[in-house]
């Protein structure tokens, strides 16, 4: 009897052990694949907060912009918007820990790296800047935290967003710094703004915007309009 | 006396079951054994459907972030100052569905990339010339001569009167400047000055081929390259238009005057350039009373600013651009699309997991219960274009 009794508990035992790590396997694949999916649900939010985020701040600069007389101060980086978290360089941090460097974001738009870029470096003809001593040098127009956008409590955001403005491609007198006056120039009243929005997790979203002052074209309006809105896929 | 009791005790409890313990006890068996196997039928069809479902919502999710860059792009480059860069129909070198049409399951889209190659004709381009000569300027892109263009580069060539035709670059010559291309959609004649830009063109439709049983959103390139499938098992696919309900207008006063707020600006006064009477075109025509431009195009609905539901009649009825003789023609309200709506609807991709066909399965499937089906997936999402929504 006692050894009957012995093995009964034994095969209890095993029956009991399959049973759990049976129970486990299955957990574990649930959990893998429902987490996996919350991370692919979470991703895709994130992608699209992204773009509501760059697409917000880019909308803010322009309103700015529109009611601005002197876009040359504006290119020279002597006049920002009132939508800014502090001086024009340092570090900022993002609610998940990482950090977003100002000066870097700019560098990488003016010359692809992040270190400061020389002048030769900015005017260098490549794929992305082909217009040499056109090309755009971008500089911090409006940039914070995304929240700060509007009164508080107003937007729920973690986004952080930079927008940087440039003198338009199209001009034709080399001073990428000023906006050019004469009439025969294509880019007279027109400005480059570009909008970077940073999240968690390396989340990132880039647009760029072309816009031109209404009141060059309609003297009895006063606004901007759009001349072209493009995604930017770095 | 007491080892005997204790071993009558013994001798009972080896006695095993009565028929009714045994009875009871192959019942209570039964019922618990028929309770947990009623539980695990559930339990394994929900395991094996609920994969299916996150895949079904995958899929969605594709789609959309596919279509919404697009849309969101569609017209970049000004394109609706000269032509419809949205079209309900399918344009490019293989079946093209000619004009006049509208499809509710096909939207092509035009635009202009951020960086694009562009620059304008130096001398006309005839019917069925495949020779662009260029008019290089100092806005032209300075890596590569001519202009940025480069063999194997999709462009658009467009004019001031609504033409607008799509070419492949075949062979590029840097003096003096042209373009070898060859002409992928309608041809027509384009005038020197014509913009000759790079351009993405990209038509999505939907594929019902009931005999390889596929059914697939698919991209086009408006080239001779194959359609491209982007997302399988997809059932419904439907695009919306809204528009402005006011027609376009012609500023006449300012410095760069002539310009419109949507749409080719017509000829001056006295010129002919399509079709049309001497002074018209397509969007804008001249009142006999005052011998003024005006736009051709009536006021949709209640005369509001609120954008009005755009149907297959308005934009399959004219009036045509750049004219109604030309091969590339195409319905001038469509320049007044401002937002898109679409709605895309998913399957289950294992026949085991669709029911019979009705409102949960647009095909049917072979399962015949409940527990184990996975129902369509639809989604409706609107973009409004940036390029198309373009005064602040």
């Amino acid at each position: 009897m006692t050894m009957d009794t012995g093995r009964e508990e034994g095969v209890a035992l095993i029956v009991a052990l399959m049973a759990l790590l049976l129970l486990t396997a299955l957990g574990a694949m649930l959990t893998v694949a429902t987490s996996l999916e919350m991370m692919i649900a979470k991703n895709f939010r994130e992608n699209a907060e992204a773009f509501y985020a760059a697409d917000a701040s880019i909308e803010r600069a322009m309103n700015e912009l529109a009611t601005t007389g002197d876009w040359s101060a504006v290119l020279g980086g002597s006049l920002r918007s009132s939508f800014v978290d502090g001086a024009p360089n340092g570090l900022r941090m993002l609610p998940d820990g990482s950090t977003v460097d100002l000066a870097a974001v700019l560098n990488m738009a003016n010359c692809r790296k992040v270190s400061t870029c020389s002048t030769n470096e900015m005017d260098a003809v490549t794929a992305d800047r082909p217009w040499a001593a056109n090309n755009p040098r971008w500089q911090l127009y409006a940039y914070g935290n995304l929240r700060d956008l509007l009164f508080p409590k107003t937007i729920d955001s973690s986004y952080y967003v930079i927008v940087m403005v440039a003198d338009d491609s199209s001009e034709n007198d080399n001073d990428p710094l000023r906006d050019g006056a004469d009439s025969g120039n294509p880019g007279s009243g027109v400005l480059a703004v570009r909008a970077e929005a940073f999240g968690p997790r390396g989340a990132r979203k880039t647009i760029e915007v072309t816009v031109a002052r209404r009141l060059m074209i309609d003297p009895g309006r006063t606004g901007l309009r759009v001349l072209s809105w493009h995604f930017v896929r770095d | 006396m007491k080892r005997l009791e204790t071993s009558n005790l013994r001798l009972v409890t080896s006695l095993g079951f009565s028929l009714v313990e045994l009875l009871v006890a192959t019942a209570v068996t039964l019922t618990v054994t028929a309770g947990v196997l009623s539980l695990i039928g559930p339990a394994r069809a929900a395991f094996s459907a609920e994969p299916e479902v996150a895949i079904v919502q995958q899929r969605l999710r594709v789609m959309v972030e596919v279509l919404f860059d697009d849309l969101v792009m569609a017209g970049a480059g000004q394109l609706n100052s000269s032509f419809a860069p949205v079209l309900p129909f399918r344009r490019g070198a293989v079946n093209d569905a000619g004009a006049g049409v509208f499809k509710s399951d096909t939207i092509t889209l035009y635009y202009v990339p951020s960086k694009p190659a562009q620059t304008t004709l130096a001398a006309d381009l005839e019917e069925f010339g495949t020779v662009l000569k260029l008019n290089p300027d100092s806005s032209c892109p300075q890596t590569v001569s001519p202009c940025g263009f480069t063999a194997g580069m999709d462009v658009l060539v467009f004019d001031e009167a609504g033409s607008f035709g799509r070419f492949t670059v075949t062979a590029v010559r840097a003096s003096p400047a042209e373009l070898t291309v060859t002409p992928n959609a309608a041809t027509a004649t384009y005038r020197a000055g014509s913009r000759v830009v790079q351009a993405i063109d990209r038509t999505y439709f939907l594929k019902n081929d009931t005999t390889s049983n596929a059914q697939q959103l698919m991209s086009y390139d408006g080239s001779t390259n194959a359609d491209l499938p982007v997302v399988d098992h997809v059932v419904g696919l439907t695009v919306e238009y809204f528009g402005d309900p006011q027609p376009p207008v012609l500023k006449t006063t300012d410095e760069i005057a002539p310009w419109t707020t949507y749409g080719p600006k017509p000829p001056a006064v006295g010129v002919q350039s399509t079709a049309y009477p001497a002074g018209e075109n397509c969007v804008f025509q001249i009142d006999f009373d005052s011998g003024q431009q005006v736009p051709r195009l009536p006021v949709l609905g209640d005369g509001s600013n609120t954008l009005v539901r755009l149907l297959a009649g308005d934009l399959t009825d004219g009036p045509w651009c750049p004219d109604s003789t030309a091969a590339n023609r195409w319905d001038a309200d469509l320049l007044r699309i401002r937002r898109i709506a679409v709605t895309v609807r998913v399957e289950a991709a294992i026949d085991a997991l669709r029911g019979p066909a009705g409102i949960l399965f647009a095909r049917p499937g072979t399962s015949r219960g409940g527990p184990g089906w996975v129902p369509d997936q639809e989604i409706r999402f609107q973009v409004s274009p940036r390029n198309l929504n373009r005064d602040r």
